[in-house]
């Protein structure tokens, strides 16, 4: 501060209602896993646009985190098949979405993201697991012992992700590989992330598209999630 | 647990008891100030001003409030403790990432964990607005109140300014002042009842007031006040009396009188505890940070099990270590030593469990268990999980064996801080003799007559299950010594006989000198493993156990702290001269700083080295530990340990402060100052005075109301008259230390 006038904080104001773009190889496909796609719009409240087949050229495909990038909300990357997805419901196969696994680096920002996100989908029922993948980057640089500080090390991790413990999953290895092997029990992946497609960025949420998980991938931009934090029903305490 | 139970309305009771700076007074047809907007419009008013833009003030913690992962880490910081509870530096309204609560100091409660210090709801909590307001709040160390304001640009307002009483210890002060839109409060008394299975409890008294909405000076604005009681007792239910009559004692008084006996309190602590670094003001507020924390996190009456994270958090379930003993105590008995001594009377209440375990283990005297809580029987997990959720075997209850000489040094130290026998002659003998007679029960005699001390774990916890650890060994000689000292000062002709015994066994004791290789060696066997250097793990801090595995590094030579050099911190004048430089030398380049205890040390021994560049990295981290939540765990308290370390740096390290023992001449320094610092000034107790040092790189400006005997370097003692005078460095004995390097 500069001088004695106090700061003035702005308070919350109301959000504008986001779209999702969706990405899929053809429309055939967007139109097979409409259910997933209707879900995440209820559950984020967010208006679906199909952006278009997913694919440049027959054999290639387009680059996903580039159109990511160039949309201005949340963007659903949608796998060439529903595979072992698809549920039976009254004799119908539809995909659901029940199951979410949301990657973090467990960085302030991913993390707040995280916590927002589970929020969200927990309030409409979803299973979320938080994944996070310890690397040399992340990992912690002092580990006081396996009794108090490890206890303490857990809860806050899953306090700073806002769920409780047994809904975070810490494994160590590639944060590629890591992910795909536990995209294999969830409906969705959903990644936050920071919306910036230039080279050298984004190399986790590349790899990922890259490598063609057998499962839709849901890219939130850190601002989009922010919208959700300050729209997210609060808490009135009443203490005394 | 009890539920709350409410007595009833507090605008009543008020009437009934008589007048308080916050009672409305009779209504009149022209109504005046109301007094408790009054009160609260001037409590508000003593906010310190803002601090220039850029600058860290060595006197404020300033934290913004708003979406943050470090919501907890704030709160850890901000924690208001006076020795009895502490609070947790929520915001009054909270919200869903916050970690509220209150710390009820020597109370215990079972609980999933095992025993952990009582946790009860935090009594600063206000209905206020939907969620956390955006905002400020400062922390004014030099009157131990936390200030917040919050001006949002709808024209909402809040200010608040709390504090826990430090001359009134279990009474705590809230004051507030806002819009009705966020601070819309009930008024009233409660009565909270809370018993643990431990058999212990809390009895408070919480009362809310606020203004006469009809009086208020400023239209929309709320102005309430909230005091509450605590009473507390470890063993049996406390008296709801006491609570009552320690609340309508601070009621009466009111609330400005009580911030004003807040200030003279705090000024008092800091005239005899203080530590400025001239020219470094973020280093100057980081240990006064660790000051205020460890002088209110420790009573200075009664018993003190002062838990790793102080009462500031959960984490580590209030259990009491080596930490206590050897990082915190040392920083209260050179500024606080009542609340050293306070300390000392846990572990001296708990020497029949110590002696319990002894006999169980088939020895002799007294061993103190690792972790310890409200019985002083061991505590500590036998089991926990590693980064990835995978389960590991926890040894250090049942191997890490040195916190019993460490429970002996502390007594020792708090003698040789006061210059006095009386307290190693009277109840803190026990503490030295039947530790003594632990270890003398607990050496193996090998065939040549050498005692050895196997299966142990020493402070590198990397390494378990090893034999004859320098610093159990080192420490375990010591204890030996120093208890024969005690008691052949004054004993009976078959104490002194044990006495000499001990001697015996010290003398025979392993040291882990290796004169051919010219350092001590950490264990045996410890140099036929892999000779690998931190450095090929990767930049300190590093857990290497995460980064290697824990198989791996138990095989490499890579350490987790300070180990062999943290006997030369402890005892400074063990091994032939040159064997600190030595140690250090081989020591920290295998040393990960896996443990938050370990810069703090490091910086201070290589200060005393004179290697001030990398004493400066070391005290860098570990000022910084807990301001940028190092660990990831200061969410759930502070480093307590890790604060005491930085002031022992700054004391024992960079101005070069020896201690021996009770029968210390002389005050006796060797400042070690680094360039970049104008001046490192301390204020401590030294031998029941008050000392102030001003230290340079050529001398020490040495001030007290009483003549005393100072030595700075190895230069001969000089005569120190009041009310100061000037002592020069006339020796180069830092640069002789690493002269003699074999």
């Amino acid at each position: 501060m500069t001088s004695h006038e106090p700061t003035r904080h702005r308070r919350p104001e109301a959000r504008p209602r986001a779209t999702l773009a969706v990405v899929a190889e053809a429309g055939d496909v967007a139109m097979d896993w409409a259910p997933l796609v209707a879900a995440l719009a209820r559950t984020f409240d967010l208006e679906v646009a199909d952006v278009g087949p997913g694919r440049a050229e027959p054999g290639r495909r387009a680059d996903p985190v580039g159109l990511a990038a160039a949309m201005p909300g949340p963007t659903l990357v949608l796998p060439s098949r529903l595979g072992h997805r698809a549920r039976r419901r009254d004799g119908a196969t539809a995909p659901v979405l029940e199951r979410v696994l949301v990657p973090s680096d467990a960085g302030d920002e991913l993390a707040r993201a995280s916590a927002t996100l589970v929020g969200a989908l927990g309030r409409s029922g979803v299973a979320v697991t938080v994944l996070h993948v310890v690397t040399d980057d992340n990992r912690p640089r002092m580990w006081e012992g396996a009794g108090h500080h490890a206890v303490q090390w857990f809860e806050e991790l899953a306090a700073r992700h806002g769920c409780a413990g047994p809904s975070l999953r810490v494994v160590a290895g590639s944060p590629r590989r890591e992910i795909a092997m536990h995209s294999a029990s969830v409906d969705l992946v959903l990644v936050p992330w920071h919306h910036i497609a230039a080279d050298g960025r984004a190399p986790v949420v590349r790899a990922l598209l890259d490598g063609e998980l057998d499962v839709p991938v849901l890219l939130a931009p850190l601002a989009w999630v922010g919208t959700l934090a300050s729209g997210a029903p609060a808490r009135r305490r009443l203490v005394r | 647990m009890t539920a709350p139970v409410p007595v009833g309305d507090g605008g009543a009771r008020n009437a009934a008891r008589g007048p308080a700076v916050w009672d409305p007074g009779p209504v009149t047809d022209a109504p005046g100030p109301d007094p408790v907007a009054e009160a609260v419009d001037r409590v508000l008013a003593e906010r310190p001003p803002p601090d220039d833009a850029g600058t860290v003030s060595p006197w404020h913690l300033l934290v913004v409030d708003g979406p943050s992962a470090r919501r907890r880490v704030n709160e850890s910081l901000l924690t208001l403790s006076d020795g009895v509870t502490g609070t947790r530096g929520s915001l009054e309204e909270d919200g869903p990432d916050a970690r509220p609560g209150v710390f009820v100091a020597g109370v215990y409660e079972h609980g999933p964990h095992g025993e952990s210090l009582l946790e009860v709801p935090s009594w600063a909590n206000l209905a206020a607005h939907d969620g956390p307001l955006p905002g400020e709040r400062l922390l004014d160390l030099r009157s131990g109140v936390l200030w917040r304001q919050v001006d949002a640009e709808d024209g909402s307002t809040l200010r608040t300014a709390r504090w826990a009483c430090l001359a009134r210890p279990g009474t705590d002060v809230l004051v507030a002042q806002g819009t009705s839109d966020v601070l819309d409060v009930k008024t009233g008394s409660e009565l909270v009842e809370l018993h643990t299975s431990t058999g212990g409890g809390v009895t408070a008294v919480v009362e809310t007031v606020r203004a006469d909405p009809g009086r208020r000076p400023r239209g929309g604005d709320t102005h309430l006040v909230r005091i509450s009681s605590f009473a507390t007792s470890s063993r049996r239910s406390p008296s709801k009396k006491v609570a009552a009559a320690s609340h309508e004692r601070a009621r009466r008084a009111g609330v400005v009188a009580l911030l004003a006996e807040q200030r003279s309190a705090w000024d008092e602590r800091w005239g005899e505890a203080d530590i400025e670094v001239v020219g470094d003001g973020e280093l100057t507020q980081a240990v006064r940070l660790a000051l205020f924390h460890l002088m209110s996190s420790v009573p200075d009456r009664g018993e003190a099990g002062i838990g790793a994270r102080g009462l500031s958090g959960a984490a580590y379930s209030g259990h009491v270590f080596w930490d206590a003993d050897m990082f915190v105590l040392p920083a209260l008995a050179g500024t606080h030593p009542a609340a050293a001594r306070a300390m000392l009377e846990y572990r001296i209440r708990r020497l029949p469990a110590a002696r319990r375990a002894a006999a169980a283990l088939e020895r002799k005297g007294a061993r103190f268990p690792w972790e310890s809580g409200l019985d002083g029987t061991d505590v500590t997990p036998r089991s926990g999980v590693d980064d990835r959720g995978e389960l590991v075997a926890i040894r250090t209850g049942e191997l890490e064996e040195h916190i019993t000489a460490d429970v002996a040094w502390a007594a020792w130290h708090l003698a040789s801080w006061q210059g006095s026998w009386r307290f190693l002659d009277g109840p803190g003998r026990r503490l030295l003799t039947d530790t003594a007679r632990y270890w003398a029960s607990r050496v193996r005699r090998d065939g040549e007559g050498r005692a050895h001390i196997d299966h142990v774990i020493g402070p590198d916890e990397y390494h378990e299950d090893v034999d004859d650890n320098a610093y159990t060994n080192q420490m375990a000689a010591w204890n030996l010594r120093r208890a024969a000292e005690v008691v052949l000062r004054r004993g009976s002709a078959a104490e002194h006989r044990e006495a000499q015994g001990w001697r015996a066994v010290a003398d025979a004791l392993v040291d882990a000198w290796d004169p051919a290789l010219g350092r001590h060696r950490q264990f045996v066997g410890y140099d036929d493993l892999e000779p690998l250097l931190v450095a090929d793990v990767g930049p300190v801090p590093v857990a290497a156990d995460l980064v290697l595995g824990h198989q791996r590094v138990a095989a490499s030579q890579v350490i987790k702290q300070a180990d062999v050099l943290m006997v030369h911190h402890v005892v400074p004048d063990v091994g032939p001269p040159g064997s600190l430089a030595a140690d250090m030398d081989y020591y920290l380049p295998r040393t990960a700083h896996g443990s938050s205890l370990s810069p703090a040390i490091h910086a201070s021994l290589l200060a005393r080295l004179g290697r001030l560049d990398e004493a400066l990295a070391y005290l860098d981290i570990a000022q910084r530990i807990d301001l940028d939540d190092v660990t990831g765990t200061t969410a759930g308290g502070l480093h307590l340990a890790t604060l005491g370390g930085l002031w022992q740096a700054l004391v024992m390290g960079f101005a070069g402060l020896r201690l021996t023992g009770p029968d210390d001449e002389a005050l006796v320094l060797d400042p070690h100052i680094p360039a970049a610092w104008d001046e490192l000034r301390v204020r401590l107790r030294w031998h029941g005075h008050v000392v102030r040092l001003a230290c340079r790189p050529d001398g020490v400006h040495v001030q007290c109301a009483v003549p005393l005997r100072v030595r700075v370097g190895d230069a001969p003692a000089l005569a120190v008259h009041p009310p100061g005078e000037w002592v020069a460095r006339t020796d180069r004995s830092h640069e002789l230390e690493q002269e003699v390097r074999p």
